[in-house]
């Protein structure tokens, strides 16, 4: 801005009256134009590390170990083709497993997403896939039974705070591979 | 009318203003296009080797470093420009800036769209991120409802308008140079993000 131009606009937004002509405000007036601001409540903390969802997990059961590895890792959204890093994650289980041991049990869980019947058809597909990659890797004779169970048993809330929660989500869609450990 | 001794005063206070602005108080041009040199000497003061200038974040769905457009799953004709301008960490919280551009067909060319109306009303933004070798997902950062990123209703745009939107979550771990960056599940992902430090 020009000093010509800054002068203009001082003149302009100025008083008509010098400031010792003007009353004195009152006390009140003076107290109406204090507006206080607090900066409580206007700061929100964030926990990152409550983002960060594992997706491999293991726990044992009585003898049996149980391996979950999320969906994300596994396949693509909505299907059942297995990534090149699944194969891999799969046949680490494989090596797992011990000879002449129980049965090892794969199943497939979707989160609620879509129909509740291709959810089904969607986590037999999955366990399927799994076993398929299970078998030929783990010791000779070892049985693989599959199971698709859908959207049931979420081990997380597919909603929160009213809305879709997609890392909820995430942490259902899953195939578990339940095993006894060499 | 002013008085003589308010006149006097304004004088003196414009005087001081236009040695403080740098104002030559002649011509008629603006002299806040010589301004930037300085300012801009000023700010490029490193620190430790750091740039810490202050810089104005760019909006130009061309300078990114991998974009993508995908379909709305509900319109198909209507598509979703994501332009990937960067995935920077900064201390334990990693940024990812984006550069969306909305194209609907079943809206007019000058309608407003938010970034609701990409996601879906009762939805939350689908940014997430995925280490599939270390097997782990970041989603975005939140306290409740609240999520760490650009706000879904307030960050609207021109229909066919670029618009800028970020998303925060944990820095990733274990290292990894790059990393998966998902819009959606349901869409493609940008694979092999370099993830700056």
């Amino acid at each position: 801005m020009t000093g010509a131009a800054l002068l203009t606009l001082l003149l302009a937004v100025s008083p008509p009256m010098a400031a010792s002509d003007q009353a004195e405000p009152s006390t009140k007036e003076l107290a109406a134009s204090v507006t206080v601001f607090s900066p409580k409540g206007s700061v929100t903390t964030f926990d990152v590390t409550r983002s960060v969802t594992v997706l491999k997990t293991e726990e044992k059961v009585a003898d049996q170990t149980v391996v979950t590895i999320g969906s994300d890792v596994l396949f693509d959204f909505g299907s059942a083709t297995l990534t090149p890093d699944a194969t891999a994650q799969i046949k680490e289980v494989a090596g797992r497993i011990g000879a002449g041991a129980r049965p090892v049990a794969v199943v497939g869980y979707t989160d609620s997403i879509g129909d509740d019947a291709a959810n089904v058809a969607l986590s037999v597909r999955r366990a399927e896939a799994v076993a398929a990659v299970l078998r030929p890797a783990a010791p000779t004779g070892t049985q693989v039974t599959t199971e698709g169970r859908g959207e049931r048993e979420p081990v997380a809330p597919n909603e929160a705070d009213g809305k879709d929660s997609p890392e909820g989500r995430a942490r259902n869609r899953r195939v578990s591979i339940s095993f006894t450990a060499a | 009318m002013y008085t003589s001794k308010v006149r006097r005063g304004l004088l003196v206070a414009v005087a001081g203003l236009m040695v403080l602005s740098g104002c030559s108080g002649g011509g008629d041009g603006d002299s806040a296009a010589d301004e930037p040199t300085k300012t801009t000497t000023a700010a490029k003061e490193k620190t430790g080797g750091k740039d810490n200038s202050i810089k104005v974040d760019k909006l130009d769905p061309n300078d990114v470093i991998a974009k993508q457009t995908v379909s709305m799953r509900e319109n198909p004709q209507d598509t979703v420009e994501f332009g990937l301008q960067s995935l920077t960490v900064e201390g334990s919280i990693a940024t990812l800036r984006l550069v969306v551009t909305p194209r609907f067909k079943s809206e007019s060319a000058n309608e407003a769209i938010s970034l609701n109306d990409i996601y879906g009303s009762g939805k939350y933004l689908g940014f997430y991120l995925l280490d599939r070798k270390n097997l782990k997902r970041y989603d975005i950062v939140r306290n409740g409802p609240k999520l760490f990123a650009s706000d879904d209703g307030d960050t609207k745009t021109v229909n066919g308008t670029p618009m800028a939107a970020y998303a925060v979550f944990a820095a990733p771990q274990d290292e990894v140079p790059t990393i998966d960056v998902f819009m959606a599940d349901y869409w493609p992902e940008f694979q092999n993000v370099p993830v700056k430090r």
